[in-house]
């Protein structure tokens, strides 16, 4: 109730799809209403409305198919380079509608990075990867400031003490947990606000992946975090709050010990308890 | 036990949670006829009896020892998530409470056994009623526990909690009638003595009692009602 | 569950035997597939080394030149009569008169005129000229005897590589009985000698195939391709990033992109006759010159160039265009800075393949007149030229003998343009290609 009263326009006041849950934040940095997305004819995200909060992780769960994906997708708008995609409903960034039509691109996926499933580095330098987003943007100024950002954003990544003496190797040379953190250490260094990340470690071993999800943690005092995972264990251990989407639509959302011990819609617990997924 | 209508996707996951679900009826069961043949030799002054059932005192240790291994490999292997979580946490903790039900009826067991053991005066009738009475209160309450534990079943759980008070009003009566016994005849010291740890002990059963039926609540509503005012 | 388990339990000792048998049908079928493969290869090797051996065979020959030693005495009288080494009139000296001296000299018992002329006709008509320019270079010979060695005649050229009879009817022979007993005597006296034929390499076109020479069509070549380079190419990129990259996915673009493909098919000749009615008549651009000649292999190349190009784009992976359009480039810094880098061996692959055969291309280029006999080497986009392959189908349409070899040696030249152009575009392939 508290959280419709919140809301700025009527047109939020529609009902939210039944999602279960308290889907606001008390300290939102993005705000979603009603966000709808199309493939085409396919309707792929029916009516979500969710808030991610500063300093929050905000896991992503559901089957495969289920719209997470294209629901974090869609708030630094990499659906634009999908063809036949379309993107209703309202999502703000700080109070600002990032699909309004007279925003750029450029500056909001400066604000809201990403980190993929596949570690994606460029065929580049290690340093060259990292210094790639401050110099497009012109963040800095001189070379030496430059290399500061390159090593604040891989010491940040954790990835610094292992790679420092092979700044110029290529990034693919390093190993598939050490390429998503260097991944990582690109996206912050361009001093995002959020982060987005989609199945960061699907293609990882456990020790990257608990690598990763400890930078997570440490990354979280900094940034607003969406990770979209297929691991519940996952959700479970990084994030402060759980979203629930099955078949484009945000069934439950809650604290994450919530949401994984008592969740309270019947398709999550069936898809947090392996009855179906 | 919640059922669901459909099972795990790993068929399995669904034997093992069914195989714990019975393992705890089981040493419910054998908490129950333990305490039934507790009570049954106090009334009965049956000494063999008595003895009988501090040797089955171990069966229910074996059995929560057996249980939770079972837990600990179901958690370590499923990393059981939701209802399967609080289930398989309300049998973890319900197992410890119903080996207690198994020590207290051990406990009332050698009560009759000192009380009937050596061969001193009759024990005053009157005294033992007190434990009679609370004795078929616990064991209703546990009965009805039981069947709330096998059945998930909330409502029977809450009546139980309700009824705990009524109990230990019974408790606390039993304490002031025994002391007035106490008062008027101090012969009756040392046997007052007994039924007061008898009775001590069937207050704990109850108590037992209600947390198993705390534990229900906590499986199917994932709310934690322990240690809250009625 | 049961039922499954036990009947491929039961058969389990079945399937293998099963398996087992159709495995010696399957590896007889898979020896015959590699063996069909084998032969093709073969077949096709066998069918390049005899184009190959042909041709050099053919060939070989046309890189060495036959030339007679001549003691020529550089008359004064003839070529200076004024005595002032004045080149204007060193120019016009009787270096001819020269000649036919010192073969009437050499052999004096040749009287009759008719036997003259056959005497003379040892000689190259462009021996005269050697001599001039020697002359014109170094005057000092005027007055002295020197041994000069002058080019002879493409017949016997030919007759001295063993490539014209020296038996049978004399009537049917090029070189006659008298002919072949002066040669024999000038051999005999070492005055004949076989080198390097440099002049194959520095002239041009001829009528006179002993001084016939490529030079002309590789520098037409050259031109050309030129101009079609720094036409098709940056055109060919553009148009392939646009239609990969910024172009929506539409009907036009479908329609373009069906129709870029139509023409890479499109028969060469049929470009030619476009680059006759466009850039000649409704342009009036210079006819027979590389730059209308470039042009309309530009159109030819173009599809190729754009064809290779696209698919270059369509094989970076788009994790590279995710990535980089994550840390927030705009479209063409990540198409720029990333997704190009990765595409250009493929693009400049195939953009070499295009040039290739835009340098192995005459049909379209008849059509526009590349075809003419042009003696001067061009030394510009404008100037009439003709090209390799042109010059290739001049030469093997002329009478003389001695154009057959210098058709095959001008093949080989052009096969070992096309091979190193080809060997240059694996190579860039093999050395910039990175991997992701």
């Amino acid at each position: 109730m508290k959280a419709r009263e919140r809301m700025p326009e009527a047109s939020f006041n529609r009902e939210y799809s039944q999602t279960v849950g308290e889907i606001t934040s008390p300290n939102s940095r993005i705000v979603c209403r009603n966000v709808n997305v199309y493939y085409g004819d396919k309707h792929a995200i029916q009516d979500v409305s969710l808030d991610i909060g500063r300093n929050e992780v905000i896991a992503l769960i559901g089957p495969s198919g289920c719209g997470k994906s294209t629901f974090i997708r869609c708030l630094n708008r990499m659906n634009d380079t999908i063809p036949g995609c379309r993107v209703t409903g309202k999502i703000l960034l700080d109070g600002q509608d990032i699909y309004d039509g007279s925003l750029d691109v450029v500056p909001l996926r400066a604000q809201v990075g990403m980190v993929f499933q596949k570690p994606n580095p460029f065929p580049k330098s290690i340093f060259e990867n990292v210094a790639y987003g401050p110099r497009i943007h012109g963040l800095v100024s001189s070379k030496a400031e430059l290399e500061e950002v390159v090593e604040t954003s891989l010491r940040r990544a954790g990835l610094w003490d292992e790679i420092k003496d092979y700044l110029h190797q290529p990034g693919t040379s390093l190993s598939g947990g050490q390429q998503q953190r260097l991944c990582i250490a690109r996206a912050i260094a361009v001093n995002p606000e959020v982060i987005l990340m989609d199945e960061p470690c699907s293609a990882l071993d456990p020790i990257a992946t608990a690598k990763i999800e400890q930078l997570i943690d440490e990354l979280r005092s900094h940034y607003t975090i969406a990770i979209v995972t297929h691991s519940m264990q996952q959700a479970a251990r990084v994030s402060q709050r759980t979203a629930y989407f099955h078949l484009g639509r945000l069934i439950e959302v809650g604290e994450t010990a919530q949401i994984f011990t008592n969740p309270r819609h019947q398709l999550t617990e069936d898809y947090i308890t392996g009855r179906f997924g | 036990m919640t059922i669901q209508s459909e099972g795990h996707t790993v068929k399995r996951f669904d034997g093992e949670l069914n195989d714990l679900h019975y393992r705890i009826i089981e040493m419910g069961g054998l908490a129950l006829s333990q305490l039934r043949d507790a009570l049954q030799a106090i009334k009965t002054k049956d000494v063999a009896l008595a003895r009988k059932i501090g040797q089955r005192e171990n069966e229910l240790d074996l059995l929560e020892v057996e249980t939770d291994a079972a837990i600990v490999e179901l958690i370590a292997r499923r990393c059981p998530l939701g209802g399967d979580l609080r289930t398989i946490m309300a049998v973890s903790k319900g197992v410890t409470d119903l080996e207690r039900i198994g020590d207290e009826a051990a406990r009332v067991a050698n009560i009759a056994l000192q009380i009937y053991g050596n061969d001193t005066s009759n024990p005053n009738e009157r005294l033992l009623h007190d434990v009679h009475v609370m004795g078929q209160m616990a064991v209703d309450a546990l009965e009805k526990a039981l069947n709330a534990f096998d059945r998930s079943d909330e409502e029977m759980a809450r009546e139980i909690i309700a009824d705990h008070r009524a109990f230990e009003d019974e408790f606390e009566g039993s304490l002031r009638r025994l002391i007035t016994y106490i008062m008027e005849d101090s012969r009756n010291i040392g046997f007052a003595v007994n039924t007061v740890l008898a009775i001590k002990a069937l207050e704990r059963v109850g108590a037992h009692a209600q947390n198993l039926a705390e534990y229900v609540i906590f499986q199917v509503k994932g709310k934690d009602v322990r240690h809250q005012g009625p | 569950m049961n039922e499954i388990c036990e009947v491929s339990g039961q058969s389990s000792g079945r399937t293998i035997d099963v398996v087992h048998a159709s495995l010696i049908r399957r590896r007889r079928a898979e020896k015959r597939f590699r063996l069909y493969g084998l032969v093709s290869i073969v077949l096709g090797l066998c069918f390049v080394a005899i184009l190959f051996a042909s041709i050099i065979a053919r060939g070989y020959t046309a890189f060495q030149q036959t030339s007679i030693g001549l003691d020529v005495y550089f008359d004064p009288e003839l070529i200076d009569p004024e005595g002032r080494r004045d080149p204007v009139t060193l120019m016009e000296g009787d270096y001819d008169r020269l000649l036919k001296n010192t073969l009437s000299s050499m052999f004096p018992d040749v009287k009759a005129r008719q036997e003259k002329g056959a005497l003379y006709r040892l000689l190259s008509s462009a021996a005269s000229y050697d001599l001039r320019d020697q002359v014109l270079a170094n005057p000092e010979l005027i007055g002295k005897i020197v041994r000069v060695w002058v080019p002879a005649d493409d017949d016997i050229d030919m007759f001295v590589k063993g490539q014209l009879p020296r038996t049978g009817a004399e009537g049917e022979r090029r070189i006659k009985d008298l002919q072949v007993a002066w040669i024999d005597k000038l051999e005999a006296e070492g005055r004949i000698e076989k080198s390097f034929n440099t002049a194959f390499f520095t002239s041009g076109d001829s009528r006179e195939p002993e001084l016939a020479g490529i030079w002309g069509a590789v520098m037409g070549s050259l031109f050309t391709l030129l101009v079609t380079l720094s036409l098709s190419l940056p055109i060919g990129m553009a148009a392939a990033i646009y239609l990969e990259e910024f172009a929506p996915r539409n009907r036009w673009t479908d329609f373009i992109e069906v129709n870029i493909n139509n023409l890479a098919a499109v028969p060469s000749i049929v470009f030619g006759l476009l680059g006759l009615a466009v850039f000649i008549n409704f342009f009036g651009l210079p006819r027979s010159s590389p730059l209308v000649g470039g042009l309309v292999l530009s159109l030819m190349t173009l599809p190729v160039i754009i064809i290779a190009g696209r698919s270059a784009l369509k094989a970076v992976p788009p994790s590279v265009r995710e990535a980089a359009l994550g840390v927030g480039a705009s479209s063409m810094q990540t198409v720029f800075h990333h997704v190009l880098p990765l595409a250009v061996p493929g693009m400049m692959t195939g953009a070499i393949i295009g040039m290739a055969r835009a340098l192995g291309e005459s049909a379209p280029l008849l059509m526009i007149g590349m075809v003419a006999f042009i003696v001067d080497i061009p030394r510009g986009v404008l100037e009439p030229a003709t090209v390799l392959p042109v010059q290739i189908y001049l030469w093997a349409d002329s009478p003389e003998r001695a154009f057959v070899e210098r058709t095959s040696a001008a093949i080989i030249v052009l096969l070992v343009f096309l091979i190193f152009m080809n060997g240059l575009a694996v190579y860039i392939r093999k050395r910039f290609e990175r991997r992701w």
